[in-house]
């Protein structure tokens, strides 16, 4: 096992190699996004792929890890914020940045083994969300809100791995077609945001990531959603969704994988797109 | 270019459970992986998408081999190619641990049927799969190629995700 | 989708076919033409017959399609069975036989 995991060697006696193999993206590499990439970087996952279009603000440094006064200067890639961290823990793994939006690198995508969703949108998620049932790729979601109630603000949020097969975002509640018909109608803005529940939400994401790929104790079932309530500072399971009584996703035919006909014969026209 | 394979848990879990079951006189049981596909930046991914087993009455009773199919059954598996416009995947199992191989028996045979599916679905990968107890092994004929490339690499999606070279 | 309804949606894209994501049904037309004073005219439609996005049905293009008739305001992009699609706003298209939804959506390239 290499020296620098050496301390994590009770997740498996291959865990540094499964690990190093794995493929993982983050689309998203802003609040939430660079939380999972710096912890991903630490724990050996070997190839990363971060994802997001956007350029580091002032704004953003209240949240943002690994990012600097100089790169908001600057107005820096986020992207390259990720792979600069990721390689000063790791210099071995290999990070492919990619400065676009998602749904234009969706050729890399595929190749992903899992995709972190750290997305503020909830159209954005869904769609990500049913890119990742189409390709067979478990799919961890961030969500984190700040809603003002009365006088006070309420924190909020949650981690879901959508797993093909398995219950989705809107069998959990998490994002319902109300939610993306709303957005889609309401007001543009920056939403609050602050560091501390976003790194509390990708350690989770991280540790169910872990938990996926390199089992290193028995559960029943696979946690699938952790709900956070950021009031009362907890981080719980949701039980129902996290046993074996859990109902099938009514929303995604499991059958429904890969490319329809149409796509796949117009996608060798095309080459990879 | 890489040719991935990837498949549910549950749907391998099916796949061996069907193969696993005892046949009045063939010795061993075979099916036909039905199949999705799409490109990516590194290659070809091939998707499980469901399985088709076959019956008892689609076997040849021939002792010299482990199993062998009748014509009925891979004209079954043909018109599913050619109505539904899918790759098709032929499974059998060597069970045991380890990763398994293919035959001189089953590269002959494969190379037949195989033939068969691609003259009517010239558009999409067939191929086929052997499998073990822990791990499979694939061969795939690439759209316009006449011979068979083996599969680079299986990815099996459930309660842990587990990638095989 | 019953055949009866595909077989109908063949006069306007002899390719058509269906398929769902996320619980929603969508008819893929490749090729479709489009009325008169359409740039280009055809182009590769993708009909959600059910609601989505605050829409009961939408038609979803592979290209931003420019009419004579009026200017559409081409509001966003979607991610459809990992392929991009382009769809402008054109509300209040009840799901019903899908050839009266793919007509009462080319209803806004017609003057």
């Amino acid at each position: 096992m290499k020296q620098t995991l050496i301390r994590q060697s009770f997740l498996g006696p291959n865990s540094d190699a499964i690990l190093d193999a794995l493929t993982v993206s983050v689309v998203g590499t802003g609040g939430a996004g660079s939380h999972v990439l710096q912890q991903l970087s630490h724990v050996g996952v070997g190839n990363l792929l971060p994802i997001d279009p956007d350029k580091v603000e002032f704004l953003n440094l209240n949240r943002l890890v690994g990012a600097t006064f100089r790169d908001a200067q600057k107005g820096q890639k986020k992207t390259t914020v990720s792979k600069r961290v990721a390689n000063s823990i790791n210099p071995d793994v290999r990070v492919r940045p990619h400065s676009k939006p998602w749904h234009e690198v969706m050729d890399v995508l595929r190749d992903a083994d899992v995709i972190v969703g750290c997305l503020d949108t909830y159209s954005g998620r869904s769609q990500l969300e049913a890119f990742a049932r189409r390709y067979l790729i478990p799919y961890l979601d961030i969500g984190m809100d700040v809603h003002s109630v009365g006088d006070h603000y309420v924190v909020s949020g949650q981690v879901a791995l959508s797993m093909p097969g398995d219950v989705c975002l809107q069998c959990m509640g998490i994002i319902t077609p109300d939610d993306v018909a709303k957005e889609a109608y309401g007001a543009a803005g920056g939403r609050p945001q602050v560091v501390w529940p976003n790194g509390l939400l990708a350690s989770a994401a991280v540790g169910m990531l872990i938990e996926l790929v390199t089992p290193w104790f028995r559960s029943e079932s696979l946690s699938l959603l952790r709900r956070y309530d950021g009031n009362r500072q907890t981080l719980e399971p949701d039980g129902w969704m996290n046993s074996n009584l859990r109902r099938e996703c009514k929303h995604y035919i499991v059958a429904e994988v890969g490319d329809p006909h149409p796509f796949w014969i117009s996608s060798k026209k095309k080459r990879v797109s | 270019m890489k040719l991935t394979l990837k498949i549910t848990e549950a749907l391998i879990r099916e796949v061996r459970k069907d193969l696993d079951r005892a046949h009045p006189y063939a010795a061993e049981r075979v099916g036909f992986l039905i199949g999705r596909c799409t490109r990516s930046r590194s290659g070809i991914i091939i998707f499980g998408s469901r399985y088709e087993s076959v019956p008892d009455a689609g076997y040849v009773e021939d002792h010299s081999v482990g199993a062998m199919m009748n014509q009925r059954t891979i004209t079954a598996a043909m018109q599913i190619a050619y109505s539904e416009k899918v790759p098709i995947f032929h499974v059998h199992t060597h069970f045991g641990k380890d990763k398994p191989k293919f035959s001189g028996i089953d590269l002959r045979e494969n190379a037949k049927f195989v033939r068969a599916f691609i003259n009517v679905c010239p558009e999409y990968p067939h191929g086929a799969l052997v499998l073990s107890d822990t791990d499979m092994s694939g061969l795939c004929w690439l759209p316009g190629s006449s011979k068979p490339r083996r599969i680079d690499q299986f990815t099996v999606v459930g309660s842990c995700l587990r990638k095989t070279l | 989708m019953s055949e009866v309804n595909l077989g109908a949606l063949k006069r306007f894209s002899s390719d058509a076919s269906t398929f769902t994501e996320a619980g929603l049904r969508y008819i893929h037309l490749p090729k479709l033409g489009l009325p008169t004073g359409c740039t280009p005219s055809e182009a590769d439609g993708l009909l959600c017959m059910d609601a989505r996005d605050g829409y009961p049905t939408r038609l979803f293009f592979s290209e931003r399609i420019a009419t004579t008739a009026r200017t559409l305001n081409w509001h966003m992009t979607v991610t459809v069975a990992g392929t991009v699609w382009h769809a402008f706003s054109w509300n209040g298209i009840p799901s019903s036989d899908p050839v009266e939804v793919l007509l009462g959506h080319l209803n806004a390239f017609v003057s």
